[in-house]
């Protein structure tokens, strides 16, 4: 700035405001920028309060009474890049030493606390007349933030390149694993919440893969299922956050089972923990668990938007390939079920085109054709007519159940055990081979049902029944009344259902039970207790492997049952 | 519409010896409604509603039928366990199959089961007497089965 441009009015008085040393001296203590002046030999001989707190120093004195050799062993320099850098080549003593007057980025982490922190330094030399540095004036600008937030930004970008790339999240969370623990972290574990089998840990990462090996060896030897009790079972369930800011010696020796686990254990390295759980939807999909080994590096609050925003981010990812993988398998199961269904109408299709041509032949056979015959051809196609009917309402009933709409009921006031009569007989005529007795009460247990609807339940039940029994071996099915509802049960001796799969037997659209069965009716498990839900009833079943299976279906006495 | 596989001749003659042509068949309607047919047309007919059933038909008879007609989705044995268990067993392994059932690549099952031809329900009875004739003629008129 020439003299000329200077405010005339502003000039006069800002000089006189700076007149003194005290003014001068509280303008450069309290300037926002760290300031240093450095004599000739690079001792330093000011500092303002920015350049003390940056160095982690309590105040500019306590700095300035500290030796040049152990003010710089204080921090471990490292430019740009991370590399280790000289003292040498610090902005202030590269000047000092007869270097450019240039300001640089510098990356230096306090030994005592492990804080990181970015610094531009820019350096001036003030020189006497013959041009020698009488000392040099270094600027100091913190852009800590401004680099995290790059570097998050950063971080963020990879993470979102990795789980754009595939539908598969298992490889893309192990993906993403791995650039947290190059990033973010020491460890990086994903649990991932499967809707039928539980909590699934689906990746585990740290920048030394030795200590993945150990951390799945320790966890061979002493099972532990933090899924389930610990930490991550508490995100989940909160959907909160969780900071263990640091974990000490003495909670690593509580959680450990033993001595030799608790060495184990410290091996790890479990020192700080942020947990973050995954959410898409209004879901929790699953969580984000890492882990950083150093303690002066401890997880803080300020790592938790970073944390947070991966973990949204893999929630969607997640959260996507879940809807896509359930259309694809929805389609897949639409193609199936439209082949199936087309497969099933064709055989009454077959019988009344039979019966039709069947009649036709008979009148153009002769002059006096067979009317008695011809008769029952036409009845038979009648039946078979309305058998169809029935059909096409099952498929009808099915593809309302798949799509979870309710079904519209025709309820009517029906015995219980004239029913399982029916289906009792249906069932001998086609199974002989399956002994399929039958057990009512004496006094008829009356309901107020939709006849058809449960006739298809009952009949899915005692087919399945015959289907996993093997030949010869009973079957019971029993129409009663206990403790206020109407019972149907259907026993069998079958090879029974592993207690794992009791749960599950019922859930929608499990492989297996998608198919329509033999004889077409399709129902499955899942579509019989929607059924008797929709007729305000209840489906269970008692299982013993190797023994047979119980499946009952309660319904409510009318309030005016006898 | 139906569809008829490897044979599709115009027209034949009654079949004078009254051959017998075995109908697995797990419909009671469907199988009544071949049996006439085929009755009509001369035919001797023994019927099953499953594979187990055929077989215990086939064992029990001295005479040995023209042909099967086989549906392949029935409960209790199905069709391509009939089919398999036929092939492997020198009394019947000669027996020519006419697949007659809904099943959609129903050409390419008949194929892998070495059926002598095939027919997608629904089937109109003309097609499924030319192709029992097809198969039964050849013995019929003295082509010895075994």
């Amino acid at each position: 700035m020439t003299e000329a441009a200077r405010p005339r009015t502003a000039g006069p008085a800002a000089a006189g405001w700076l007149g003194t040393a005290d003014q001068l001296r509280t303008v450069l203590m309290r300037a926002a920028d760290g300031i240093t002046v450095q004599d000739a030999n690079g001792q330093v001989r000011f500092a303002n309060e920015a350049a003390a707190r940056a160095m982690g120093f309590e105040d500019p004195d306590e700095l300035m009474r500290t030796p040049q050799a152990e003010l710089i062993a204080r921090f471990e320099l490292l430019d740009a890049s991370g590399e280790p850098l000289s003292p040498h080549l610090l902005p202030g003593r590269r000047l000092l030493l007869g270097g450019p007057e240039e300001g640089a980025v510098v990356r230096f982490r306090v030994r005592a606390t492990g804080d990181e922190r970015w610094s531009i330094v820019r350096p001036s030399a003030v020189r006497d007349a013959d041009g020698r540095i009488e000392f040099v004036i270094s600027s100091f600008q913190d852009v800590t933030a401004l680099k995290q937030s790059e570097q998050h930004l950063s971080l963020l970008a990879d993470a979102g390149a990795i789980l754009g790339g595939s539908v598969d999240y298992q490889e893309t969370l192990n993906e993403l694993a791995r650039l947290v623990v190059s990033e973010l972290a020491d460890w990086c574990v994903v649990d991932i919440v499967e809707p039928e089998s539980g909590v699934r840990r689906v990746a585990v990462a740290h920048v030394d893969p030795e200590k993945v090996r150990l951390a799945e060896e320790v966890q061979r030897r002493y099972p532990t299922d933090d899924t389930e009790t610990g930490a991550v079972a508490r995100v989940l369930e909160t959907r909160e956050p969780m900071l263990l800011r640091e974990v000490t010696d003495e909670q690593l020796a509580a959680a450990a089972q033993d001595e030799e686990h608790a060495a184990q254990l410290r091996v790890l390295g479990l020192r700080s923990v942020l947990i973050v759980p995954l959410v898409a939807r209004d879901n929790v999909l699953g969580a984000l668990t890492l882990v950083r080994s150093d303690p002066a590096r401890a997880f803080g609050e300020e790592d938790l938007p970073i944390t947070r925003e991966l973990a949204a981010r893999a929630a969607v990812a997640v959260d996507n390939a879940r809807l896509l993988n359930d259309a694809t398998e929805a389609l897949r199961l639409r193609d199936d079920f439209l082949a199936i269904a087309s497969h099933d109408m064709r055989t009454p299709l077959a019988a009344i085109l039979g019966y039709l041509q069947l009649a036709r032949r008979r009148l153009a056979a002769s002059d006096a054709p067979d009317l008695d015959r011809i008769g029952d051809y036409l009845a038979s196609a009648e039946a078979t007519t309305n058998r169809l009917t029935g059909l096409v309402a099952d498929l009808m009933d099915i593809s309302l159940l798949r799509s979870g709409q309710p079904l519209p009921l025709d309820r009517s006031r029906i015995s219980l055990s004239e029913l399982a009569g029916r289906i009792v007989e249906q069932h001998r005529r086609l199974a002989p081979d399956s002994p399929i007795s039958l057990e009512t009460n004496a006094d008829p247990v009356v309901v107020d049902t939709d006849v058809r609807r449960l006739e298809r339940v009952l009949d899915n039940l005692v087919g399945n029944a015959v289907k996993f029994s093997p030949p010869g071996a009973e079957i019971t099915v029993s129409a009663t009344a206990a403790d206020g509802s109407a019972c149907l049960t259907v026993t069998d001796r079958g090879r029974g259902i592993p207690e794992g799969e009791l749960g599950s037997i019922f859930e929608r659209y499990r492989r297996g039970s998608n198919a329509l069965g033999v004889r077409g009716t399709g129902l499955g498990l899942a579509g019989s207790r929607e059924i008797v839900r929709q007729l305000g009833g209840e489906i269970e079943v008692s299982s013993r492997l190797g023994e047979g299976s119980t499946f009952t279906v309660r319904l409510p006495l009318p309030d005016d049952a006898p | 519409m139906a569809d008829i596989g490897a044979y599709n001749r115009e027209t034949m003659a009654p079949p004078a010896d009254g051959s017998q042509v075995l109908i697995v068949e797990d419909d009671a309607g469907l199988r009544e409604v071949y049996a006439d047919a085929l009755r009509a047309e001369g035919f001797g007919v023994a019927l099953a509603s499953d594979g187990n059933q055929a077989l215990a038909l086939l064992a029990d008879r001295p005479r040995v039928p023209c042909a099967v007609l086989l549906d392949l989705r029935m409960p209790g044995m199905d069709g391509w366990e009939l089919a398999r268990r036929l092939r492997d067993d020198t009394r019947w392994h000669l027996l020519p199959i006419v697949v007659v059932a809904a099943h959609y690549r129903v050409a390419e099952e008949a194929r892998r089961i070495g059926a002598a031809a095939w027919l997608q329900k629904p089937v109109t009875l003309d097609r499924l007497i030319t192709a029992v004739r097809d198969v039964c003629e050849p013995i019929a008129s003295g082509a010895s089965l075994q």
